[in-house]
């Protein structure tokens, strides 16, 4: 084992003690993954909603998969701090990432890059008939979105912003084209904390529209790495270290040489969709997106 | 028609009333420019500060030349609304619109242009004393200082920025080489009204640092006047429309070609900083600056 290998290996074993110990007052979904900073999901690849203290208030990134959640972070929040919630970071303008912005806004000051408002004024998602079919699942769900108003983002910065907020410092950067139109990395440096929003997973695939680039995807993922991150949390899925960026730059990296490959020998985009199959993504979530990571690798190789 | 003109009539003279009143109660250096925006205009050329109100709260373009001037504006907009002042834009990272800071935030955000925090530290590392001095010379500046910290950005933006508070739009644009390390305009779409900041001044020289590039301050005025913005309030100075980058073109464009020529005729900066004249702009204040305009001029000339 090599000096590298250890290093791992104990940042691993730290962390998933951390992350143990952090559990307990707040419930089982929240897990500490530094001092002040931790990160709730109610189910595995839920959209992750970090909370993170400072001396002058509370920082989330993003609000929760769905309003219920929101509450349940609220509610930790309360538990953890006197403090109010002071920005929501946005690292996408997807419902499962904002609709509980409300809960906290105003008096929040919610962050989002440029298009960010464009996208959720657009978006069907948060139609009065969709929002309508969502509060309609439960009573509890009904009884979350009391209150309800869609709150789009106060300060909408292009390309970086610095947040300093007490004794801590975020940066966020823009990640193009990797998931919606206005994706947001979160860095705190001092911390070594990394939110790479829904660029990455975790042995699931993504969603890749139209307007994803695999190309881009990987210079979002090189420029993350070089952060040198110990800790990742990614949009959806379980924090862990540098790991989850080497695992998905593989992924990448090893479906667009497929995907050349196959199109160098006369292959057909069905066929490939058919014939390519990728090494160690057997046990991955979401299947049901493979073929639409294979069209935009498609998309990048014809270009 | 004769009850509707009285109506109409009466209705302009209250509504003038209102207006000449509320002026009356700000105090003589605040002017209202359009619904909910006020100017605090600094006095002698001071620096000024917006006040703009929305419905949910108030955005503050700086924070005011001194302490006391930051303490009169805070009094200001106590008389015109009850919200919180949400929002603290600096235009520029210097002292006479940053010193105030700490009479605003928190509760107020301050955003400004990258590189404004490590200018304000710089400098505070650089004037050690720098509050003791300031506070000495009034006990007016003294009494304003009380409870002085010292306060940097909380947001940084790179580039461009936009703030939605209420049902205004701000829009943050950097300004680059114009005046100090980070310097934003603050434009506002719907009102059409554009806080310029201090790259472009009125009826008198700007100081131009080395950093500053006469081609940059061109740049900006162009891009400012394509706005065609209604207001334009510059940093210093009376706020005035867009007349302000015409006249500040005039001169620059005055100033390379008359420094150019002697530059052509292969005279030293040194012998240019003695012969170049300007007559036309001799009612101009700050007059102990124009060597250095005259040293940016060279240096555009020269192309460095």
């Amino acid at each position: 084992m090599n000096t590298k290998t250890f290093g791992c290996l104990m940042a691993s074993i730290y962390l998933s003690l951390a992350m143990t110990a952090a559990a307990q007052d707040l419930g089982p979904q929240f897990k500490k993954v530094k001092d002040g900073v931790y990160v709730y999901a109610a189910v595995l690849n839920e959209a992750n909603s970090t909370i993170i203290l400072t001396q002058e208030g509370v920082v989330l990134i993003d609000a929760g998969q769905n309003p219920k959640d929101t509450h349940v972070v609220a509610t930790a929040i309360k538990k953890l701090t006197s403090q109010p919630v002071r920005f929501i970071i946005h690292t996408e303008p997807h419902p499962d990432h904002i609709m509980g912005d409300f809960v906290y806004s105003p008096p929040a000051i919610v962050i989002a890059h440029e298009g960010a408002t464009d996208s959720i004024k657009k978006s069907e998602s948060f139609s009065p008939a969709r929002i309508e079919k969502q509060m309609s699942a439960s009573a509890e769900m009904r009884a979350a979105f009391k209150g309800f108003r869609l709150i789009t983002p106060h300060l909408e910065y292009r390309d970086k912003m610095t947040l300093n907020l007490g004794e801590r410092t975020f940066e966020l950067y823009y990640l193009k084209n990797v998931h919606s139109e206005a994706d947001t990395a979160i860095w705190l440096p001092k911390e070594r904390v990394l939110f790479t929003a829904a660029s990455v997973g975790v042995k699931r695939f993504g969603n890749h529209r139209p307007l994803v680039s695999i190309p881009d995807t990987l210079s979002g993922i090189k420029m993350m790495r070089a952060l040198n991150p110990e800790v990742v949390i990614p949009g959806h899925g379980n924090p862990d270290g540098a790991k989850i960026l080497e695992d998905m730059e593989k992924y990448y990296s090893l479906l667009m040489e497929g995907v050349r490959s196959m199109v160098k020998a006369g292959k057909s985009l069905d066929e490939i969709k058919k014939e390519l199959k990728i090494a160690g993504t057997e046990d991955w979530a979401g299947k049901d997106r493979y073929p639409n990571n294979i069209e935009a690798a498609y998309r990048a190789v014809a270009k | 028609m004769r009850t509707r003109i009285t109506l109409a009539l009466t209705a302009l003279v209250s509504l003038l009333s209102v207006r000449i009143l509320a002026a009356q109660d700000l105090g003589p250096q605040i002017k209202k420019f359009k619904d909910g925006i006020y100017v605090y205009v600094g006095k002698n050329l001071n620096s000024n500060c917006g006040i703009v109100l929305t419905q949910d709260g108030v955005v503050l373009i700086d924070s005011g030349h001194s302490p006391t001037d930051s303490r009169a504006i805070a009094a200001a907009v106590k008389k015109l609304t009850a919200l919180p002042i949400r929002y603290l834009i600096d235009t520029e990272p210097h002292p006479d619109h940053t010193t105030g800071h700490f009479v605003f935030a928190p509760p107020a955000l301050i955003i400004a242009h990258q590189g404004a925090a490590e200018s304000m530290r710089g400098r505070e590392r650089d004037t050690p004393g720098r509050i003791e001095k300031l506070a000495g010379t009034s006990p007016e500046i003294r009494s304003a200082l009380q409870g002085y910290r010292f306060v940097t950005p909380q947001v940084e933006y790179r580039d461009k920025m936009t703030l939605n508070v209420g049902e205004r739009t701000f829009e943050l644009f950097f300004q680059k080489n114009v005046h100090s390390e980070a310097d934003t305009a603050v434009w506002l779409p719907k009102e059409r009204v554009l806080f310029s900041a201090s790259g472009i001044v009125v009826n008198q020289f700007n100081v131009l640092r080395p950093s500053v590039t006469i081609p940059d301050i061109l740049a900006a005025a162009k891009m400012m006047k394509a706005l065609n913005p209604e207001f334009v309030i510059p940093g210093h100075g009376i706020p005035g429309t867009a007349k302000i980058f015409e006249d500040t073109e005039k001169y620059y464009a005055l100033l390379l070609e008359r420094v150019g020529k002697l530059v052509k005729a292969g005279k030293s900066l040194d012998a240019i900083k003695k012969e170049v004249k300007m007559p036309e702009y001799d009612h101009w204040a700050t007059k102990e600056r124009f060597p250095t305009n005259v040293e940016a001029a060279f240096r555009a000339v020269k192309g460095n």
